[in-house]
């Protein structure tokens, strides 16, 4: 057997996969592949990713000098954890069908999941193109260590996700079970690569590599308030009883949903009630082997040609259409700057970070599911207070509910730009923040005030525009003083949360020096902050005379944080 | 890997009625060139001319093109891996997995070129050592220089020996000493009879280089010979004067003083 080549070290997780992994050599010399290649390149990219340092491991200070090699031990944790809370299906339905069928939803979402995330990471390595592709290596070979990677990358994930459960089954049911658990199991999780990987290629052949980076990005924003708007919706929906007497089997088109498929080919082996049949398992073996076969056979070929094009500089029309699209917004940009700056300084921070945001990949990545979220909360709420108000609930207390309904919408909405503010500083290109260094400015102030001017507009701005319709059409005018106190209070509130942490200026910080713990702890600080707030607000919500002393104190208190923020001088940041 | 083939009327490169268009764009139109073993070509155009989808097209990392590409002989299209191995690519300015050290990245790169790991072994570490890196040998290169990294994609480039030698920018980077280093090594590796294929825009380097100048505009071949014959087409003078009768459409001369002017015809100052 091949053991490649010395040169590296793996850990030794990494070595057990790598050597199982190559296991079937002869199957895949039969199948064109290179061994020795093949081989060559799985072992480097696995060394590669145990240097390369996990969301745990990025805050380490001695990174550079002992460097990281167990970045897969923290990817595992994780991944038992994740397992421990797929044991939430054993507690839900009615019968024993169900339960698996839930197991099997859970695994295959997180599974999918982890996937499309780590895909853009590991599949499209763009340094691929420079350094593997002009080597003299088939295409079959590149495909399937690719495949190879992608499939030690998951184990790395699938057996501590798995353990839970195995552990569960083996005290609760027999060893068979465990072990038709266990190849259910292992064919879903080869259905899964196989299928997201097709999906993948099936992109990379529709759309132009230019537009596939973006499109991942826009998925997995999708991706993440999709799950967070599940979590949300699907307890309020159906309650606890309903939960405990579903049962798939009163379904009768689950027939066409993957995980009843594992499910119910469990069921036969174990002897257990449900549905028996051989079908099922024979179904799910063809199906993880069957979409494995069209990946290479149809949709590998192209794949490295477009892989190339996609790092390449071929960007002559498609750069035309993005300034095209980038001129009208430059035009509302522009005004927007002239209502809300006072000099060319500030205007200078306010422009830049207005484009700057709107454009970088990163910045939209880290930012957006946090308005996705908002956006949840929105609609969840505007369904609590507009459709459930005509209950026949007392009118004051409908009232209350909608007052409480309406401060949660206004404090919350900060969720947005307390991510944007925080994101704001961190930047994958934070070299070319020698701009801000090298040109006469006095003092950064004006252009942190700009920056912060620039991501309220962007950020807040349609959101205080849409919560005033709101407001007014919930509550009539007499909302207008609560609103106009909520929105000077998130103004403040951002304020000061840019004053006491984050004087720094746009894009001009590596995304990994960001100190990870601080700002949970700072993120935690604000948000009792913010909740102080509106907890006052309420109280004082009914007693108009009150709100508007407190909106000219608030209005006043963010002048003073404002111009104060504007004279923050180069020894503060 | 080395071709045996040392018949000098047989081109080692040739490229027969080379098209290739992005979308509508047409990058390369009726690109037509033979290349002899032995020859230094200095590859030059301005910026967006086709150049490095030339390159590209050489070192199969395109294969969508229209017309032939024949190295030595094996059709590019049909057996993109065969050419691979008689070429050595040094990319422009290119990523390397930094968290690799440079003895484990060229092993690889050894690895992918079919060496047998003991020679490669010995090679890599000789070749370390001649630029310079004895000392970074365990070291990872997310810590290198641009300098450092360009010398590490440079061995990763001549490693197998290739007959055929494609640079793109190769002394980008590079301190002065470096520089002569890389200039003397293109010399003797054309010696032994190596193709070497050079794309740049540094024109003084070219220009000693080269013993053989393609110029390439829009897509197109505008100018093809020695520097000496390209002096007398064009009158005595640089190359990077050449370079600027035939490539550009306005006097640079003008350009910069239009650059001035911008200072003098505002009507004032804004801030």
């Amino acid at each position: 057997m091949h053991s490649g080549r010395k040169g590296g070290f793996m850990n030794k997780i990494s070595a057990f996969f790598f050597w199982l992994a190559l296991l079937p050599g002869s199957l895949y010399r039969r199948m064109g592949v290179d061994l020795v290649q093949l081989s060559l390149i799985l072992r480097y990219k696995l060394i590669m990713d145990d240097r390369r340092p996990n969301t745990f491991q990025q805050t380490q200070v001695n990174r550079k000098k002992e460097g990281i090699s167990r970045a897969t031990y923290g990817t595992m944790l994780i991944a038992l954890l994740m397992g421990l809370l797929n044991l939430v299906a054993f507690a839900m339905g009615a019968d024993e069908l169900t339960y698996f069928t839930i197991y099997f939803s859970l695994f295959l979402f997180l599974l999918s999941s982890t996937l499309i995330s780590d895909f853009t990471a590991v599949l499209i390595d763009v340094r691929d193109t420079v350094i593997l592709l002009p080597k003299p290596v088939h295409d079959r070979t590149f495909l399937l260590a690719r495949i190879l990677h992608i499939m030690v990358h998951m184990f790395r994930v699938i057996v501590p996700m798995l353990l839970p459960a195995l552990v569960f089954l083996a005290v609760e049911y027999n060893w068979q079970v465990v072990m038709l658990f266990l190849l259910a199991a292992l064919l879903a999780s080869l259905m899964a690569i196989f299928f997201i990987n097709a999906i993948y290629l099936l992109i990379i052949r529709i759309t132009t590599p230019e537009k596939f980076k973006s499109f991942i990005a826009w998925f997995q924003i999708g991706f993440m308030i999709l799950i967070y708007g599940a979590y949300q919706v699907v307890p309020r929906a159906s309650s606890m009883e309903s939960v405990q007497n579903f049962s798939v089997q009163d379904y009768s088109l689950i027939g066409l949903f993957p995980p009843y498929w594992f499910a119910s080919s469990i069921f036969e082996g174990a002897g257990l009630d449900g549905v028996r049949s051989w079908g099922w398992l024979l179904l799910t073996v063809v199906m993880s082997i069957g979409s494995s076969w069209v990946v290479i056979r149809f949709l590998a070929p192209s794949f490295n040609q477009k892989l190339a094009m996609l790092s390449g500089g071929e960007t002559g029309a498609v750069a035309g259409s993005t300034v095209v699209s980038g001129m009208s917004r430059v035009g509302y940009a522009d005004r927007l700057a002239n209502w809300f700056t006072f000099s060319s300084v500030e205007r200078a921070g306010f422009l830049f970070t207005w484009k700057w945001a709107l454009r970088n990949r990163g910045f939209r990545m880290r930012v957006y599911p946090a308005i996705g979220y908002i956006v949840v909360w929105f609609v969840i709420s505007i369904y609590r207070n507009v459709l459930q108000l005509d209950d026949n609930e007392p009118e004051s207390s409908s009232i209350m509910l909608s007052a409480a309904g309406l401060l949660g919408l206004i404090y919350l909405s900060c969720f947005i730009f307390i991510s944007a503010i925080q994101q704001i500083s961190q930047a994958d290109e934070y070299k070319a923040s020698w701009i801000f260094y090298s040109s006469p400015v006095a003092a950064p102030g004006l252009l942190l005030s700009g920056t912060l001017k620039a991501l309220l507009a962007q950020f807040f701005l349609p959101l205080a525009v849409l919560l005033l319709v709101l407001g007014i059409s919930w509550q009539g005018m007499s909302a207008v003083p609560n609103l106009l106190l909520g929105f000077s209070n998130q103004l403040l509130i951002s304020g000061l949360l840019l004053l006491v942490n984050y004087k720094k200026l746009p894009a001009s910080l590596p995304a990994n020096k960001a100190d990870a713990t601080g700002n949970f702890l700072r993120g935690m600080l604000m948000l009792l902050f913010n909740g102080g707030f509106g907890l006052v607000h309420y109280f004082i919500y009914s007693f108009p005379v009150v709100v508007w002393i407190s909106v000219v104190l608030s209005g006043l208190s963010v002048w003073l944080v404002y111009r104060r923020i504007a004279r923050v001088s180069w020894s503060e940041l | 890997m080395m071709q045996a083939d040392n018949d000098s009327t047989k081109p080692v490169i040739e490229l027969i009625g080379l098209n290739k268009s992005y979308g509508t764009r047409q990058v390369l139109c009726d690109i037509n060139l033979s290349i002899y073993a032995g020859q230094v070509i200095g590859y030059i155009g301005p910026n967006g001319a086709g150049k490095s989808t030339t390159v590209k097209i050489l070192c199969g990392l395109i294969s969508d093109f229209e017309g032939t590409v024949l190295v030595n002989g094996v059709n590019i299209q049909q057996d993109p891996v065969a050419v691979k191995k008689m070429i050595g690519y040094v990319p422009e300015l290119a990523d390397l997995y930094e968290v690799l050290t440079p003895l484990e990245f060229l092993e690889l790169m050894a690895g992918l070129y079919q060496l047998d790991p003991a020679v490669s072994k010995l090679r890599i570490l000789k070749m370390l050592q001649a630029f310079g890196l004895g000392g970074n040998l365990d070291q990872r290169m997310d810590t290198f220089s641009k300098g450092m990294r360009q010398k590490v994609l440079l061995i990763s480039g001549l490693i197998h020996n290739p007959s055929i030698i494609i640079l793109d920018e190769p002394l980008s980077g590079l301190d002065a000493n470096s520089v002569i280093i890389v200039k003397e090594l293109i010399n003797k590796l054309a010696k032994e009879g190596k193709t070497i294929f050079y794309c740049s825009h540094m024109m003084d380097v070219v220009e000693k280089v080269s013993d053989r100048i393609v110029l390439i505009n829009q897509g197109s071949i505008l100018a093809d010979g020695s520097f000496e014959s390209l002096q007398e087409m064009m009158g005595k003078g640089s190359l990077e004067s050449i370079f600027a009768q035939l490539t550009s459409t306005d006097n640079l001369r003008d350009t910069a003083s239009e650059i001035m002017d911008a200072f003098r015809q505002e009507g004032g100052i804004h801030e």
